[in-house]
C-alpha cells in the first residue's frame, strides 16, 4: 500500500494528540480522586485542595533549592509525602474536627477551607515570594519514534501518576483502613454498626488525599512552574472532574479525568488551546443539565 | 448482663422511650413483641449507641455504657442487626463479612467466624463475590446477620430479623441463629410477629407506647 506524506503526517498528528490526551488524563485522575474521595467520605468540599497541591511543590523546592538536597527525587518523594500526609492529618484534626461537632458542618468547612485557602496564598506570597519558581526535571532527554518525539519526563509523568493512582485503589481496597474508608463513604450508619471509628477514618481520608495532591504537586511543578496563585487553576480543574464524574465516585472521577484529558487535547489539536478550558466547561454544563449527579455519582 | 434504668429516648422533640428497665442475662433470648412506631428499635438503637439522644443508665457486666460512641460498644461485644440491613452495597459479601469483623474485639476471630458463618450460610459463601447491591432481600439480610456474627459479640441485638422475608427464608433466618446461639450467647430483638413455635429459651417482653412497664421477662421453658 502507498499512503501520501500527507497521510502518514495526519497519522502521527493523531497519534500524538492521543498520547498528549493520555498524559493529561493521568494527571487530571491522580488530582481528581483524592478530591472526590474527600468528597465521598466527608461530604465536605476541601477548597485549600489548590493551595495543598502547591505545598507539595513548595516542599519539593524548599529541599532542592535552600537544603540543597542533590539527592534525587526518590528521596524528596520519600521526604514530601508522609510530610503532606502529617499535614493533611494535622489540618483535619485541628482544624475541621472541631467544626464537625456543630450543625450544618458541611458548609462551614467550606467556608474553612476557602478561608485557608486565601491565608495559604498569602502565606507563599511572603515565604517563598511571588515569583515563579521551578524545579529541575526528574528526567531529561527524550527519544524518536517515526515523526512522534516522546520526551522523559513526560513518560515519567504519565507512569508515576498511574502508579500512584493504582497504589491508591490498592490501599483503599485491600487495607484495613481502606476498606473502612470506603465503608463510610458508601454507608455511614452501617460503617458505625460494625464499629468504624468515623473520626479517625475522615483524618484519614483528609490525609491521604492530601498526600496524593502534594505528590501530584512535585510531579507536575517540574514540568510547569509554581507561584503562590497557581493552586486555583488546579483546584477548579480538578473540581470540575470531579463534579463531572459524579462527586463521590472515585470510578467516575478516573472516567471523567480521561475523558476530558483527551477532550481537551483534541479540541486544543483541532480549534487551538485556548478553546480547550471552552470545551470543558460546556462538556460540565452538558453533563450537569442530563445527569445532574455527574457520570456515575449517587444519589443522597 | 445488660441493664437499662429510667432509659428515655428522643428524636427531636418526640419523647420515643420513658423510663424503660429492662434486663437481659447470660443465656437468654429476650424478645421485644409490639407493633410499629413503639420505640423497639430505639432501645436496641440506644444501647448500641446508635440513639440520636439518650438519657438514663445502660450499664453492661457491670459498666456503665450510656453514651458512649457506637464503636466503643462494638469493642465491647454488643453488635446491632440493622432491620433496613445497612450494608455496604459497593462491596462484595466478602468484603461485608470481613467489616463485620473490624472490631478490635472481633480481628483475632476473624478467619474461625468467617468459616463459621460460611458453614452457617453456605449461600454466602457461593456469593461471596458477589456484590451487596446485587441480592435479593432474602439474601441481603442473611448478610446482615452474618455480617453481625463475624463481630464475636457477646450480646447480640437483632432488630427485625425476619422483616419482609418470605416464610421459608424465615424460618431458615430463625433456625441459624438458633445454631449459633453457643457460648450462652444472649439475644435481645424486636420483633412483630411471636416466635413460640420456635420452642426457645426466651423472655418476650410486651411492649406498649411510650412508658413501657417493661419487667425482666419471664422464661419460657
Amino acid at each position: 500500500m502507498d499512503f501520501s506524506e500527507d497521510t502518514v503526517l495526519l497519522f502521527f498528528e493523531i497519534i500524538d494528540v492521543i498520547i498528549s490526551g493520555l498524559t493529561n488524563g493521568s494527571v487530571y485522575a491522580l488530582l481528581a480522586v483524592g478530591m472526590t474521595l474527600v468528597y465521598g467520605v466527608t461530604k465536605a468540599f476541601n477548597f485549600a485542595y489548590g493551595e495543598l497541591f502547591n505545598l507539595g511543590g513548595y516542599f519539593a523546592w524548599t529541599l532542592i533549592a535552600i537544603v540543597g538536597f542533590g539527592g534525587g527525587y526518590v528521596v524528596i518523594f520519600i521526604v514530601v509525602i508522609p510530610l503532606m500526609f502529617a499535614v493533611g492529618y494535622g489540618l483535619e484534626k485541628l482544624l475541621v474536627a472541631p467544626l464537625r461537632k456543630r450543625a450544618d458542618w458541611e458548609n462551614k468547612v467550606m467556608m474553612l477551607t476557602l478561608g485557608l485557602s486565601l491565608f495559604m496564598v498569602s502565606l507563599y506570597v511572603v515565604v517563598f515570594g511571588g515569583n515563579i519558581k521551578s524545579l529541575p526535571p526528574i528526567l531529561e532527554g527524550s527519544f524518536e519514534i517515526g515523526w512522534l518525539v516522546f520526551n522523559y519526563q513526560d513518560i515519567m509523568i504519565f507512569f508515576s501518576s498511574i502508579g500512584g493512582i493504582l497504589l491508591f485503589g490498592w490501599v483503599l481496597n485491600n487495607t484495613r483502613t481502606g476498606m473502612a474508608v470506603r465503608a463510610v463513604a458508601q454507608n455511614p450508619e452501617g460503617a458505625k454498626i460494625v464499629g468504624i471509628p468515623k473520626e479517625r477514618i475522615f483524618a484519614a481520608t483528609f490525609a491521604i488525599a492530601t498526600a496524593m495532591v502534594g505528590f501530584g504537586g512535585i510531579l507536575l511543578s517540574q514540568k510547569y512552574f509554581i507561584n503562590p496563585n497557581s493552586g486555583t487553576a488546579v483546584m477548579i480543574k480538578a473540581w470540575v472532574i470531579t463534579a463531572f464524574g459524579g462527586m463521590g465516585s472515585i470510578r467516575g472521577g478516573l472516567y471523567a479525568a480521561f475523558i476530558i484529558g483527551m477532550m481537551e487535547a483534541f479540541v486544543g489539536w483541532i480549534f487551538g488551546m485556548s478553546y480547550g478550558i471552552i470545551a470543558l466547561f460546556i462538556l460540565l454544563l452538558a453533563t450537569l443539565a442530563l445527569r445532574p449527579r455527574g457520570l456515575m455519582g449517587r444519589k443522597g | 448482663m445488660l441493664q437499662t434504668n429510667k432509659l428515655n429516648a428522643f428524636y427531636g422533640e418526640a419523647q420515643v422511650l420513658r423510663d424503660i428497665s429492662i434486663s437481659v442475662e447470660r443465656g437468654q433470648v429476650v424478645v421485644m413483641l409490639g407493633p410499629n412506631g413503639h420505640g423497639k428499635s430505639t432501645l436496641l438503637k440506644a444501647v448500641c449507641g446508635l440513639a440520636a439522644r439518650v438519657e438514663g443508665q445502660i450499664h453492661y457486666q457491670g459498666e456503665e455504657i450510656q453514651g458512649r460512641a457506637a464503636e466503643k460498644i462494638v469493642n465491647l461485644g454488643i453488635t446491632y442487626i440493622a432491620e433496613n440491613r445497612e450494608l455496604f452495597p459497593d462491596m462484595t459479601v466478602l468484603e461485608n463479612l470481613k467489616l463485620g469483623a473490624y472490631s478490635k474485639n472481633a480481628r483475632p476471630h476473624e478467619k474461625d467466624n468467617l468459616e463459621k458463618v460460611f458453614t452457617l450460610f453456605p449461600r454466602l459463601k457461593d456469593r461471596r463475590k458477589q456484590y451487596a447491591s446485587t441480592m435479593s432481600g432474602g439474601e441481603a439480610r442473611m448478610l446482615a446477620v452474618a455480617r453481625g456474627l463475624m463481630s464475636n459479640a457477646d450480646l447480640m441485638c437483632i432488630d427485625e430479623p425476619s422483616l419482609g422475608l418470605q416464610p421459608s427464608l424465615r424460618f431458615e433466618i430463625f433456625r441459624i441463629i438458633k445454631k449459633s446461639i453457643n457460648k450462652a450467647k444472649p439475644f435481645f430483638w424486636s420483633s412483630k410477629t411471636s416466635l413460640k413455635s420456635l420452642n426457645w429459651q426466651t423472655g418476650f417482653m410486651s411492649w406498649k407506647r411510650g412508658a413501657s412497664p417493661l419487667k425482666a421477662a419471664k422464661m419460657m421453658p
